[in-house]
């Protein structure tokens, strides 16, 4: 039970949980419907993304930062995109791999940060939220509702994403991407 | 795929950093975002806050309930000295009194597969799982009544080595050994069905330990319990 009463402690959780909601349904109403164009799926994808946030809202600290910000518009976007999954049922390519996304500006890094950002969005959420969030696999596994073991191969798999978009992107030099070709 | 590209944690975390800020950016301030959301929506949102309070609400029921179950690690004889016997290979779990608390104590080898997702057959009308925790080493759901706020709480874990499950029953608490599909249980019946009754159960032939905590009464939990079974995640 320890487990569980560390999670819902405390009196002033369903005012931080408004707070959450106050603050960003918005943004994430706006992030949702730029991927799905649909007034009525954008509500449910922010629906079914404050339902998530609910069952992991142990791993939000403050209301107001930039981890939050983009925590709650990884998780959206994710929803978005398992509803266009949805609607793309017969598609014979995985929408997982193939949908970008929200479209994320390059850093301009020429390199790693610039490969990162053009991934597909299940690749790059899941090493945002690993290396910008900090959140381990486990706790990544829970936010997205999948068993740790299919979260390890994921996450596995989007750091092969990564290293492939590198490689496409051949036309820089080793010494500008800041490491090492072995 | 065959790539010779290296990049280490520290790129990684660098990387994430340049590609969150870039985001971030590029999306519109908390005024630009306006939107006037349905009445649908907003009724949906309102019930997912107002649950909140529920928890909180069943929190307090178990927290000052007489029964209540406590999944711990243990350092071995810190609490007491395990037999040597009481740990060879066979005995995956021995039951132990301590003071006024019944202890769980496991034996078994950490398993390397995944813990299986098992899901309730049965639940009593009107309840809804409202809450999911679920990891490699633990299961854990709550379910509740909107319009009764009875609640349980279904939960199963591996019968690690280490590890030990504690009951802090009250004292006029009944404690029955008996049996759950073919399976060893402990049913722990408060006087009055309000406070919460304990079921545990332990499945010897895949490791785990199963329990329900629930302010319900005897038939039901029983009838949770023999209606568990493996499949898709009930979340």
């Amino acid at each position: 039970m320890i487990i569980y009463l560390q999670m819902i402690e405390g009196d002033e959780n369903k005012q931080r949980f408004a707070a959450l909601y106050e603050t960003y349904r918005g943004l994430m109403f706006y992030v949702a419907n730029k991927l799905l164009q649909n007034t009525h799926d954008a509500e449910d994808a922010v629906h079914q993304a404050f339902i998530s946030l609910a069952e992991n809202f142990s791993k939000i600290d403050e209301i107001e930062c930039p981890q939050t910000r983009t925590y709650v518009v990884l998780i959206v976007e994710r929803k978005a995109i398992d509803i266009l999954r949805k609607r793309n049922r017969q598609s014979e390519v995985s929408i997982n791999e193939a949908v970008h996304g929200i479209e994320i500006p390059l850093p301009g890094d020429h390199g790693l940060a610039d490969a990162m950002a053009g991934l597909p969005g299940h690749s790059r959420e899941i090493l945002l939220l690993r290396y910008y969030n900090g959140y381990t696999t486990k706790e990544i596994a829970a936010a997205f509702g999948v068993s740790y073991a299919a979260m390890k191969k994921q996450l596995t798999r989007a750091k092969n994403a990564l290293r492939v978009k590198l490689e496409e992107g051949d036309m820089i030099s080793d010494n500008e991407y800041g490491f090492q070709r072995t | 795929m065959t790539t010779n590209m290296v990049f280490n944690e520290h790129d990684l975390e660098k990387a994430a950093q340049l590609v969150a800020e870039s985001m971030l950016d590029s999306l519109p301030p908390k005024a630009a975002c306006d939107h006037t959301f349905s009445d649908g929506f907003l009724a949906k949102m309102e019930k997912l806050i107002n649950r909140q309070r529920q928890r909180q609400t069943w929190h307090k029921m178990i927290r000052f309930a007489a029964a209540i179950i406590i999944t711990v690690s243990l350092i071995f004889g810190a609490v007491m000295v395990a037999s040597p016997t009481a740990r060879a290979a066979v005995v995956q779990w021995v039951r132990e009194t301590y003071e006024n608390s019944m202890i769980y104590r496991f034996f078994s080898e950490p398993s390397e597969d995944t813990l299986p997702l098992y899901r309730l057959g049965w639940i009593p009308e009107g309840f809804e799982a409202t809450d999911v925790f679920y990891d490699q080493e633990l299961y854990r759901a709550l379910y509740l009544n909107d319009k009764t706020e009875q609640g349980f709480v279904f939960e199963y874990y591996y019968m690690v080595n280490g590890t030990a499950s504690m009951v802090i029953p009250r004292e006029d608490c009944i404690l029955e050994h008996t049996e759950i599909n073919g399976n060893p249980a402990d049913y722990y019946q408060e006087l009055d069905d309000a406070n919460t009754n304990v079921l545990m159960f332990f499945d010897e032939e895949k490791n785990i330990c199963f329990s329900i905590t629930a302010t319900l009464d005897k038939d039901s939990i029983f009838t949770i319990a023999e209606h568990i079974i493996l499949g898709k995640s009930t979340k």
